[in-house]
This record gives structure tokens, sequence and C-alpha cells, in this order.
């Protein structure tokens, strides 16, 4: 696989090979200061080139490919143009030069298509452009992004993105909070700085950011479940077996390596589900287990969330403000997003020889990695753990799955930004924004602004948590008004089930080359940094 | 502000890749009746650029182009030089192009930008020496093949007499040349 920088590289390289293939003729031009040889050198050629006569008295003739040379009179006749020493034109037409006066014969090969490899490779590139843009323009929903990404090296691109804030909140009646585990490092110091940036044409509207702390012995990690509990945890059982429709995932699952387990949707309805079994075979202390997931959404949610957009057309302004006033409303808009489902969470109880159902994931959004965990309910005797997770076709990726033992439950710091530098500069207003509950710190597409916090000294090292607070405005893209559909629009809120059927052949046209070519262009070369015990 | 300083060095440097209206297109090298465009980096002073002129063992005669006049330099004197025998086809225009593409490939863009602006400042970087030699691809005696003389200067011209109407700044000084002589 290769990663984004291997493709810039990759499609650099190939302009820079076209660019140079054709490049430099060397030696195209020869000079003969004799007529035999020149006579030897083009009497094989099928096509005569053109012949330049330099004068002694610094004239110069150039005679096109009919010229001949007699050598019984000495002459050199054809057809051309004669220029003086300043090379104004003094005629044109037939000529006879008397060879004597001449100095120097010259001949030139014409160079072919010097310019090939150039127009090769621009030829390549504005097809490639056009056809992503084609891609783009009939398929919006896979090309545009959602929410504020956060990102703890702010030079990544939004591939490793550490969290994507409020995916949900597309109404200022809709904001909500949302918790994202930062999987950092060990700390080296008390200071910790998060980037974050508006990537999408979108506008933010943020309440909130802060950190959630809590502090970490060596050996522990801090893991937060979907309905944001805080455990402290230890040990890690890595999976034995896991066993999906398309047969052995296991080594998509037991390393935390960004190489996802992903289904394509149902041809059929979008709401199909699938089944995973989890086998863990050496769980050495079953008392208080908990699941830990690392997982994200595929572009389905993205999808779904830009047609109802275009079904609206031009009446998103309407809708919109209908929306915000109406909370049923807002509850059925939601319903395609329900019919989905997290990814739901079964045990296997031997002594009832049944599953039983424990709990589920669930977090929107296809960019940054969740890491949550799931505190088992049914505890196991043994040694052997055996898990059914169930979850939409082709909605889910799911990087790594494990096994932990919980040590307890606990309550983390909450840390306010201490300043907040916008594309490097400090902005002191952003920092009252965010401190000040009544007000939005408002972030347009392409902004960018880094969050700087203290974290406290009673501790050498924390596990930290992502808090942001927020929602964000949708810009309506002129071509999507075209897609203008309220029937479906209806459809989609009322009877979503039916919706999700009738919307599977649509989605299936571009989903399994826009995900694969999206998301295939990562990982691999990228070192990280996280590290497990 | 950063944007902007680029925006400059590549102006500037689009300006400074203009080719010398007597140079031909790559598809008219054998028909043009003019030398080809040299610029010589001397080992003490300023570079000297025109029409190579003629050449011989040990000294080059080049029209220059700012004043339209010509210079004799002693090779001994020269520390390199870079030869231009055709115009090159500006693919400049591909720089801004490219990237104003990319604003229909959504969040691609982050991706597609980076690799359109890297690709077609090559494309267009390497256009502008693909007819030319540098002083390593090309040795002395085999200049005197892209010289407007390449027999040397004819014995009946003074040098003082040559000129090229085609020189950027040449219009004023060759109609001033034409009053004298009549």
């Amino acid at each position: 696989m290769i990663n984004n920088k291997g493709l810039i590289y990759l499609i650099s390289f190939l302009a820079m090979g076209l660019s140079f293939a054709t490049c430099k003729a060397h030696y195209f031009r020869s000079n003969y200061k004799d007529v035999n040889t020149l006579m030897h050198s083009t009497d094989s050629m099928k096509i005569k080139p053109f012949l330049k006569a330099h004068m002694k008295n610094g004239d110069i003739c150039i005679l096109n490919g009919a010229w001949l040379i007699d050598t019984v009179t000495n002459m050199v006749s054809g057809k051309g143009t004669r220029y003086d020493f300043n090379r104004e034109e003094k005629y044109q037409g037939k000529m006879s030069v008397p060879i004597d006066s001449v100095s120097i014969f010259e001949t030139n090969k014409k160079l072919i298509n010097p310019e090939s490899g150039r127009i090769r490779a621009l030829s390549i590139l504005a097809g490639v452009d056009v056809a992503i843009g084609i891609l783009c323009i009939t398929n919006p929903k896979a090309c545009f992004g959602s929410c504020p990404t956060f990102y703890q090296n702010e030079m990544d691109d939004f591939h490793f993105a550490d969290a994507e804030g409020f995916s949900n909140a597309i109404l200022p009646s809709m904001e909500y909070f949302d918790v994202d585990a930062l999987n950092n490092t060990p700390l080296k110091d008390h200071h910790f700085s998060i980037a974050m940036k508006n990537e999408a044409l979108e506008t933010h509207c943020v309440n909130d950011v802060k950190l959630l702390a809590v502090p970490r012995q060596n050996g522990e990690r801090v893991y937060q479940s979907s309905t944001n509990q805080f455990y402290v945890c230890k040990n890690n059982y890595a999976i034995s077996k896991a066993k999906a429709e398309e047969g052995d995932i296991t080594h998509l699952l037991d390393k935390q390596d960004r190489t996802e387990r992903f289904s394509l949707s149902d041809h059929h309805d979008l709401s199909s589900k699938e089944e995973i079994i989890l086998d863990f075979d050496n769980i050495n202390d079953s008392k208080d287990v908990g699941l830990v997931v690392n997982f994200r959404q595929t572009m389905m949610t993205t999808y779904l969330f830009y047609s109802a957009m275009g079904f609206m057309g031009d009446n998103v302004g309407d809708l919109f403000a209908k929306l915000e006033q109406d909370k049923d409303l807002q509850g059925k808009f939601d319903g395609t997003t329900k019919e989905l489902g997290g990814i739901q969470v079964h045990a296997w109880n031997q002594q009832k020889g049944k599953w039983v159902f424990q709990n589920e994931f669930s977090e929107t959004g296809p960019i940054a990695i969740n890491r949550q965990i799931l505190p088992l309910s049914t505890q196991s005797s043994g040694t052997k753990v055996k898990l059914k997770i169930t979850l939409n076709k082709g909605l889910w990726r799911i990087d790594n799955v494990f096994l932990t033992n919980i040590l307890q439950k606990v309550t983390p710091l909450e840390i306010t930004a201490t300043s907040i530098l916008n594309k490097g500069k400090l902005d002191n207003q952003a920092l009252q924004a965010i401190n000040n509950t009544d007000k939005h710190l408002i972030s347009m597409p392409g902004d960018e602004f880094k969050f700087n916090f203290e974290l406290p000294t009673t501790s050498n090292d924390y596990e930290l948590f992502l808090y942001s607070k927020g929602y964000y405005l949708e810009w309506m893209r002129s071509h999507w008004i075209k897609d203008k559909n309220l029937l479906k629009l209806k459809e989609m809120v009322i009877s979503p089930k039916t919706f999700l059927k009738s919307e599977a052949a649509e989605y299936k046209k571009y989903e399994s080359t826009m995900e694969e070519t999206f998301w295939g262009s990562k990982i691999d070369t990228k070192t990280f940094s996280y590290y497990e015990k | 502000m950063k944007n902007k300083w680029l925006f400059i060095a590549l102006c500037a440097f689009i300006v400074s890749c203009a080719s010398p209206r007597y140079l031909p297109s790559s598809e008219h090298i054998d028909i043009n009746q003019y030398g080809s465009n040299i610029k010589i980096r001397m080992i003490k002073g300023s570079p000297i650029t025109g029409e190579l002129i003629a050449i011989d063992s040990n000294k080059i005669t080049v029209l220059v182009e700012k004043i339209n006049q010509c210079k004799v330099v002693s090779t001994k004197e020269m520390r390199n030089y870079n030869l231009r025998f055709a115009s090159p086809k500006n693919y400049f225009w591909s720089i801004p192009a490219s990237a104003a593409i990319t604003i229909s490939h959504g969040f691609w863009l982050l991706l597609t930008m980076p690799a359109n602006l890297i690709a077609t400042t090559i494309i267009s970087v390497s256009s502008e020496d693909a007819f030319e030699y540098s002083s390593k691809e090309i040795k002395l005696e085999d200049l005197s093949m892209f010289a407007r003389f390449p027999q040397g200067v004819p014995a009946n011209l003074s040098l003082d007499d040559l000129t090229n109407e085609n020189n950027v700044s040449s219009g004023k000084q060759l109609k001033t040349k034409k009053k004298l002589k009549k």
C-alpha cells in the first residue's frame, strides 16, 4: 500500500519522468566545410533537411529540402531565402549559389515532438483531476468533510486526525459535547497543545474545547465508554480469532495499525446487518473485563447527510429553520442514523447456552478513529471469552479489538486552555469566546486554532481526552440544489428503513471505488508513536 | 504575507525565463537565421547575455541584448555558460490552473493540490531548459555550430555594424544606426 505522501511523490516522479523523457536532443546540428561530406551525409536521407549556406561575406542562404548540388558547375541551387549579415531578408525565391562563396554548410535534424513528454504528463494530470472533479460533483457526499478536526501534531492531515468534534450538531439547537480519546503517548512535560482545523465547507461554531485528564501509572491506560464513563485499566488480551462473513479477519483486528476491517454495503438494503465472532483464549484475569474497540465510520453517514441536504434543494433554509424549532422533527431527521445503529456487543454465556446483549459502541464520523471501552456484564470464569458484534454492513471500520481488566472508574480533571493561537498568533478574543459559555468561537474553512494547556504537576503522566462542544452549519453547494426531491426527503424522515432500501443502489454506484481509493492511500509509512503495554 | 512573497518570486521567475524574440520555436530551428542565445558567467564581473555571433579558440563574440552591440570575451575569463537554441514552451499557466481545478475535489484537495503543484512546477521548470545546453553538456569548440557566423566573423565586416532588430531593447538604437548610415 502507499500513503498520501507516497502518492504525491508518485505523481511528481511520473511528471518528472515524462517531462524529461524527451528533453534534449544532442547534436541535431551538423556543419560541413566541404561539399563532398555534405553530399555523402545527406544522400541516404529520404527527406532532405533544410540547408543553410553560410556565405563568406556573412550572408546566409536557407534552402528548403529541394536543394541540389551541381558538381560540374560547382553550384548549389534551390528555393529559399537569403539574409544579409544583419539577417535582414535580401531575397526570396529560386537561387543558385557558387560553392566557392560558401564558408560552411549547415543542416539540422528535426526535433521530433520535443514537448510530447510534458504534454503527456499534463494530459494525465488533467485527466486524473477531471475524473476526481466529476466524481466529486456527481457524488459530493464523498468529497466534503464535516465537523472540526483536531490534531496533536498540527502538521498531520485529516487521515491522521486525533479527534473530530460534534459531528451530529448541524444546527444551533442540536449543539452537544463530544469526548474523544486522544490516545496520547507518555507526556514529556506539563504543556500540551492541540490544533483545531476547519477542513470543510462549513462554519464551525465552537462553544468549548478543553482537556479531560486522568493521571496514569506505568502500565495503566484509561478508556472511555460510549456514555463517557472513564475506566483505569491494566493488561491487554489480544484477540485469538476473529471471523466474519468473508472468513478469518484476525490479522485485521489484532493490532492497532490502521489496517481496518470493513465491509461493503448490501446491494438491496443499506441497513442490512452482519456479525463478527471474536474469541479470546488467554485471559489471565477474568475479573472485571472490558472490551476495547478502535473504530470509525465509513462514508455512509456523510453520504446520507449530504443526500438529505440535496433533497432539500432550494428549500434548505426554510427546512433548517423548521428543524431548528421543532424538536420532534429533529428526532425524525436522525431516523436513518438510528436505523443504521451502533456496534452491538453480545457475550456468550456458557451456562445459559445463549448470547447475552452487553451494550453498544457508537460515534459518528469517518475521519478520526475512536477508542472506546465497553465493560462486559457477563463475566467468564475461565480463560476464554467469546463475543459477537453485530453491526451495519458497510458502515463501520474496525482497526483493533482487545480485552482489558478494569481497575476502577474515575472522574477526569477538566483542564481549560491557557492560550489560543490563530495561525501562529496569540488570539485573546478566541480564548475569551472559548472560556465564556455564552459565546462561540467561529471557525471558517481553512481556519486553524492551536489550543495550549497546562497540566497539573501532581502527576507526571496523564491519559488525555478532548472535550469539544458546539455545532456547525453546512454550506449548501449550488450543484446540490439540482438534487431537490422533497418526496425522497419525506421518505427519509418518515420511513428511514424504506429509504435505506431504495437508496442502496445509488450508494453502491460509488461506494467501492470511493472507499478503497480514498482510504486505501493511507497508513504503512506513517510511524505511530502510540504505545501499547 | 508568505503567499505574497511566493507569488512575487514566481512572477519574477516567470519574467526571468522570457526568451529573446530572435530564438525560434523548436519546430523552426532549421530555418532560423540568427545565432543561439548565450549567457556567459565571468570569473570576474557581471554575466553577459546575447546572441552568439562567433567563436574561435580564445574568444567569443556576443551581440549583447541590452546594448545591441558586440562584445568580445576572452574564453579564459569565462566561468561557465548556457546556450539556448530554441524558445521553450511556457507551461507556467498550468501551475495556477491545476491548483484551481482541485477546488472541486473537496477534502481530497489536501492531497491533490500539493501533488498538482509539485507536478506542474516540475513540468514548467523542466520545459525552461529543454532547449538549453550548459557548459557541461557542450564543449567550447562545438559552440561555433550555434553561432550566427560558424565560420567566424567575416573579414569584411566590422563588429560595430552588427545588430539584431529582434533584440528586446534594440529598436531605438537600430534606428539611430540607420540614420547615421544615411
